[in-house]
Order: structure tokens, then C-alpha cells, then sequence
């Protein structure tokens, strides 16, 4: 009981200096560059850590060193898999992204296609994305206090998890309608630090048990799991090569796709700083993946696979697990402080990641579908103009904010680890390749974007919606039937279709093109930062 | 004016390799010949270069799936084929990184800041704004 109030302590501070930080950015956020982009004044290391921070959510802080320690190899795949996807946003779209677009995904995508339709498209998409990730973090976040807190019972009559949900949807929505852009840049660099810390402690503790030998540690973590040699060879958690394909491909494409990671690139002041935050940020996740397969490892052989199914099935809790087990065990001082940091850590991590996807998606929702879709008559002054969209995307993020504490209260208690998996795969199939064709691809227009978002988004959905993950025995519906889609991610079927699609649409519509000289501004533009010619819309 | 300046970019980059033919019809006027250098600088750095890293990774996950016995084959001690494939790329996206930033400097930027140089001065961009 010490241990939990503890950690409800540690939580609380963290609480109080976002929040302070929270009011000191909203005095200096006033203008729509300022709301949206922190006026691009971030160095490229605070811009490159807050990626981090927006980057590494629940999935990773608990579930990969629970993946890890129950499925060895298997877990190790996954961490790759999220790391070399940094590789490919910081070669073939950070810099240019930064370049030619300047708030959200769809300014990128309208360089050279036509506006209204483009953005609809996009935002729709963008805010599948970001509300799909929002509820598989906010009911993990329920889920978490539950265990961590040991909330078994009802808070004035409302069971514990909903209140950690509403909880987290408030604090979350204070972030981003207040601080803006330049108040949860902070909030998530200071998560992210805290992050790599604590991860970096428990790691090191946990080596130096094992005379700091990854060889003596990974046969202990062997013999732990229960697995014998099976956990030093792939299989245990992916049987099915195809399924393991797909998740592998959702995972590298998905984050070039991801829209609060993409909009980070509009909060600094250059190319060269674009690249610098994507090499920041592979630093510190990069760093943080290392420390969190070490922890997987460790949990598996200090604290042993049977007692990490015991306490959460998929092995979430195989992190504050092993710290607790690190500091001395159950009902031990060392064991409740360890245990409390780390719960203090997991719900700043859920916090800092449902905060950023919320600022993405109420940005799009005033950028993209209020001031470009629904209010198309420029009769206002610009200023007013702009105090507007600013108020509107305030506005936005408390209604994405309400909607997702919805959904997270109806989900809560399920399994929705797949939820990460749709958010994902749809950045993947449905964002992805529409923004690399339209800085890549000269012939490319505007009925291609839409074709290829829709179908993207379309076939994710639906693929992910008849498959293993929804309907069947593993599912969460219908349990007697047979999943229509044999694979967990689509990934493998849809991002070839979004491609497709893009394609197709493309070849079919005979647009007008004004490819040429337009796509010539556009890559001058991505290349450069040099805006020439009738592409100006605006100076930044 | 825009004429003026075209040809002083031709004439200062004789020396180097012709752009390619698109730039020509479709930049018209405006565009400055060094972007089509730059472009397919670019294009030579990053695919490729894509290339390596994305397939290094897909082997690795293909092996995983479909070639389970080489995976478990032991190479250092207890230490498997499949753990000092996946350990080794936490190492490959360093150097993958660190290559692009190298590259990146060595090919694209010069070319980035002779164009900027040239065209902030220029008097195309006042005209246009």
C-alpha cells in the first residue's frame, strides 16, 4: 500500500511540472505557427528527443520487455522493426517533409495537388491513425492503474479504471489546448528522459547481476522462461512467417505515416536540423530499446515466466516485475520504491504518447477539415483568421479527447493490443505511400492521393476487423467463428493496395497535369527549403 | 530577368555534368539547372541506400520465418545465429545513420547551399513575392 501511494506521489509531481510547463508555453502561444509548430524554434536535440518521447508509448515501455521476456527472439524483432522505421523516416522524408509542408501531413500532400479533396482525405486518415492509438493507450492506461495501483475496487461509486481514463483523457487535453505545440514538446522531452533513465537503471542493476555478460544473463533469461533453448531461436510468439512479414512491414513503413511523429519536423527551423532531430531521436530510442530488450531479458531470468503470466497474460507487468524483484522483492522498501518509480513512469509514458497524438489529430481537425473544408471563404481578416483556427483546434482536441475516453471506457478490460497494430498498419498503408508518391513521383495527382488513402484505410480496416485479432477464438467477438483473414496485420495485403490504388487512380482519372512545373517548385522546395514561383502561398 | 539568370547558372556549371533532359521543358524558366544535378544526387543517396537497410532487416525476418534451423545453429557459445543477427542490427541502424549524414554532407548539402546562395540573392525570388 506504501508502494502505491508512492507512486501516486511520484505520478503527482511529475503532474505538477507538466503543468506548470503547460501554463508557461500557453503565454507564449499565441499565433497558429506558434500553436502548431512551437513557432519552429526547437533546437533539433529537443526536437529529436520529444520524437523519442512521442515515439516510445505504453506498447514499448511495457509490452516489449514483456514480449521479450516471454518470447525471446521474437520480442527482438519487434524492437528492430520500430527502430529501423526511424531509419527510413530520417533518408527518405524527414528533411523534405520539414521543407515543404507547415503544420500538418496535408500541407505536405497539397504542394502540388488540389487542396479540399486532398485534405478530407488525409485527415480522415490522420485522425483514424491518431483516435485507433488514442484508446489502445487510454485502455492500457486503465488497465495499468488497476495493477499497479491495486484500484481493485470503485472510486465514489465509478470503477477505478474509468476513472484513470477520464483522468488521462483531462490531463491530456489540458496539454494540448493549452500548451500547443511548444507545452508538450516539453512534456515529452521530460518523459523521454525520465524514460531512458529509469530504463538505463534497471537495465545496468539488472547486468550487473550477471557480471555485465549478455551470454550469462540471456541463458538465465533461457532457463527462466521455461523454454529451454526454443527461447534463443525465432518462433515462439510468430509461427506463422507471413503474419511476422506483415507486422514487420507495418512496422518499418507505419512510422513515416505516423502523424504525431511527422508533425514534430514542422517544430524546427531547417533541413539540416530535420536530419539532426531524426539522428537525436535513433540515439535515445535506439539507446532506450537496448536497456528495454535488457530488462526483457532480466524479468525472464530473475523473475521467471510463470510469475509474468501470473500478474498480465501478455506480460506487461514483466517490467515493474523485475524492479521490484531488483530492489529487494515483494514488501520490501527497495521492491515498493523501485515498483512505484516504475508505475510513476508508465503512466507519465502513456501520458506524454496519448498527449502527442491527440495535438495531431485536433490539428488536423482545424487545419485540414475546418479552415480548409468547412470554412473556405477567406472573408475574415487574416489575423482573425488565425485566432480562429487556433480556437478551433483547442476546441477539437477536448471533442478528440471526449470521443476517446468514450471508446476507451466501452473497450476497456479487452485485449486492444491490436488497436496499435491497426494505427500502424493504417499509417502504413494508408499515409505512407501517398506521401512518398507525392514527393517522389512527377505523374502523381490528386484523384491517386484520395484513392490511395482510401484504400489504404479501407483495406486495414476491414482486414483487421474479419481477422484473428476481432473475430475468433483469440478475438474479442463472435469467439465460435472462423477469421475470415488468416494474418494478425495486414500490413503484408494493404500497403501494396494503398500503392496500388495510388497508382491506379493516378492513370485513370487524365487529370490536367500541371505536373511539371508544379512538381519542379515541389522538389526545389522538399530538396531546398527554397520556395520560388506561384507555390508560394504563404511565407513562413 | 529569369532569362539572366538561367543563363548564369549555365555558364558557371558548364564544367559540370549536364542535368537531365526533364528539367529542361518542365522547370522552364525559373528552375535553376543545378536542381536536376541535385535531384539525382539525391535519388543516388537515398534509394539505394534504402535498399541496404530495408533488406538488411527483411532478411532478417524472412530467415526467422522461413528458415528457422540455420537461425537456431549456434555460432558464439550459447549464442544462436538468430540473436547475433537481430542483436548486430541495433549496430547496422547506427552505421546506416551515420552513412546517410556522411553522404548527406559529403554530396547533397554543397549543392543545398550553392542553390540557396544563388537563388536568395537571385532577383527571380523578389519578383515572385
Amino acid at each position: 500500500v506504501s508502494g502505491s501511494r508512492l507512486s501516486i506521489g511520484l505520478f503527482g509531481l511529475f503532474v505538477v511540472i507538466t503543468l506548470l510547463i503547460t501554463y508557461f508555453a500557453s503565454r507564449m502561444t499565441r499565433t497558429t505557427a506558434e500553436y502548431y509548430a512551437a513557432d519552429h524554434r526547437m533546437s533539433a536535440w529537443q526536437n529529436g528527443i520529444a520524437i523519442s518521447g512521442d515515439y516510445t508509448s505504453a506498447a514499448s515501455f511495457l509490452g516489449v520487455p514483456g514480449l521479450i521476456a516471454l518470447a525471446g527472439l521474437d520480442g527482438v524483432l519487434y524492437v528492430v522493426g520500430f527502430l529501423v522505421a526511424l531509419l527510413f523516416v530520417l533518408v527518405v522524408v524527414a528533411e523534405q517533409f520539414r521543407n515543404a509542408g507547415r503544420y500538418t501531413v496535408a500541407d505536405v500532400l497539397t504542394q502540388r495537388l488540389q487542396d479540399r479533396p486532398v485534405r478530407l482525405a488525409s485527415s480522415l486518415s490522420t485522425l483514424s491513425v491518431c483516435i485507433v492509438y488514442l484508446v489502445a493507450q487510454m485502455v492500457g492506461a486503465g488497465a495499468l492503474v488497476k495493477l499497479l495501483f491495486q484500484l481493485k475496487g470503485a472510486v465514489l461509486g465509478v470503477p477505478s479504471e474509468v476513472v484513470a481514463i477520464v483522468g488521462v483523457g483531462l490531463l491530456m487535453v489540458v496539454y494540448v489546448a493549452f500548451g500547443g505545440m511548444l507545452g508538450i514538446t516539453w512534456v515529452q522531452i521530460i518523459k523521454a528522459v525520465l524514460l531512458l533513465a529509469g530504463s538505463t537503471l534497471v537495465a545496468m542493476v539488472t547486468l550487473s547481476r550477471f557480471g555485465f555478460s549478455i551470454t550469462h544473463l540471456l541463458d538465465a533469461a533461457a532457463a527462466g522462461s521455461g523454454k529451454g533453448t526454443a527461447y534463443l531461436a525465432p518462433g515462439l510468439r510468430f509461427d506463422n512467417p507471413l503474419d511476422l512479414l506483415s507486422l514487420g512491414l507495418a512496422l518499418v513503413f507505419g512510422t513515416a505515416g505516423l502523424p504525431h511523429i511527422m508533425v514534430r519536423f514542422y517544430t524546427v527551423a531547417s533541413t539540416r536540423a530535420a536530419r539532426a532531430s531524426v539522428n537525436w531521436a535513433i540515439g535515445v530510442t535506439g539507446a532506450f530499446y537496448v536497456m528495454s530488450t535488457f530488462i526483457g531479458f532480466g524479468a525472464a531470468a530473475l523473475v521467471g515466466a510463470k510469475e509474468i503470466v501470473a500478474a498480465n497474460k501478455p506480460g506487461n507487468m514483466a517490467g515493474p516485475q523485475l524492479a521490484r524483484a531488483l530492489g529487494g522483492g515483494l514488501d520490501t522498501f527497495g521492491g515498493d520504491l523501485f515498483l512505484a518509480f516504475m508505475a510513476a513512469l508508465a503512466i507519465a509514458t502513456i501520458l506524454g504518447a496519448v498527449a502527442g497524438l491527440t495535438f495531431a489529430a485536433a490539428s488536423s481537425f482545424s487545419h485540414d477539415l475546418y479552415a480548409a473544408v468547412v470554412r473556405p471563404a477567406r472573408h475574415a481578416t487574416a489575423s482573425r483568421d488565425q485566432d480562429d483556427e487556433v480556437r478551433m483546434a483547442r476546441r477539437a482536441a477536448l471533442v478528440i479527447g471526449a470521443v476517446a475516453v468514450m471508446l476507451a471506457v466501452v473497450f476497456r478490460g479487452q485485449n486492444v493490443a491490436f488497436l496499435v497494430g491497426l494505427a500502424f498498419a493504417i499509417a502504413a498503408s494508408a499515409n505512407m505511400p501517398v506521401l512518398v508518391l507525392s514527393l517522389y513521383w512527377r505523374q502523381f495527382n490528386t484523384t491517386g492521393a484520395v484513392a490511395g488513402i482510401l484504400a489504404g484505410l479501407g483495406s486495414c480496416v476491414l482486414l483487421v476487423g474479419v481477422g484473428p485479432t476481432v473475430i475468433g477464438p483469440q478475438g474479442i467477438w463472435f469467439k465460435s467463428a472462423t477469421p475470415l483473414f488468416p494474418l494478425d496485420n495486414p500490413g503484408i495485403i494493404s500497403i501494396p493496395l494503398g500503392f496500388a490504388a495510388a497508382y491506379l487512380g493516378t492513370l485513370w482519372s487524365r487529370e490536367p497535369s500541371f505536373a511539371g512545373r508544379t512538381f519542379e517548385r515541389l522538389r526545389l522546395l522538399a530538396l531546398t527549403g527554397i520556395r520560388i514561383g506561384s507555390a508560394v502561398r504563404e511565407p513562413r | 530577368m529569369a532569362e539572366t539568370l538561367e543563363d548564369r547558372v549555365r555558364v558557371e556549371q558548364s564544367a559540370r555534368p549536364q542535368p537531365g533532359p526533364d528539367a529542361r521543358d518542365a522547370g522552364a524558366s525559373e528552375m535553376p539547372a543545378e536542381l536536376a544535378e541535385l535531384e539525382r544526387r539525391h535519388r543516388r543517396l537515398v534509394w539505394p541506400l534504402t535498399g541496404c537497410y530495408l533488406g538488411y532487416y527483411l532478411l532478417l525476418i524472412l530467415l526467422a520465418g522461413y528458415a528457422p534451423g540455420l537461425m537456431r545453429a549456434r555460432i558464439l557459445g550459447e549464442l544462436t545465429v538468430a540473436y547475433v543477427f537481430a542483436l548486430s542490427q541495433f549496430l547496422m541502424v547506427g552505421v546506416a545513420a551515420y552513412a546517410y549524414i556522411r553522404l548527406a554532407r559529403a554530396r547533397v548539402d554543397p549543392l543545398v547551399e550553392r542553390l540557396h546562395e544563388r537563388l536568395e540573392e537571385s532577383p527571380t525570388r523578389e519578383a515572385s513575392k
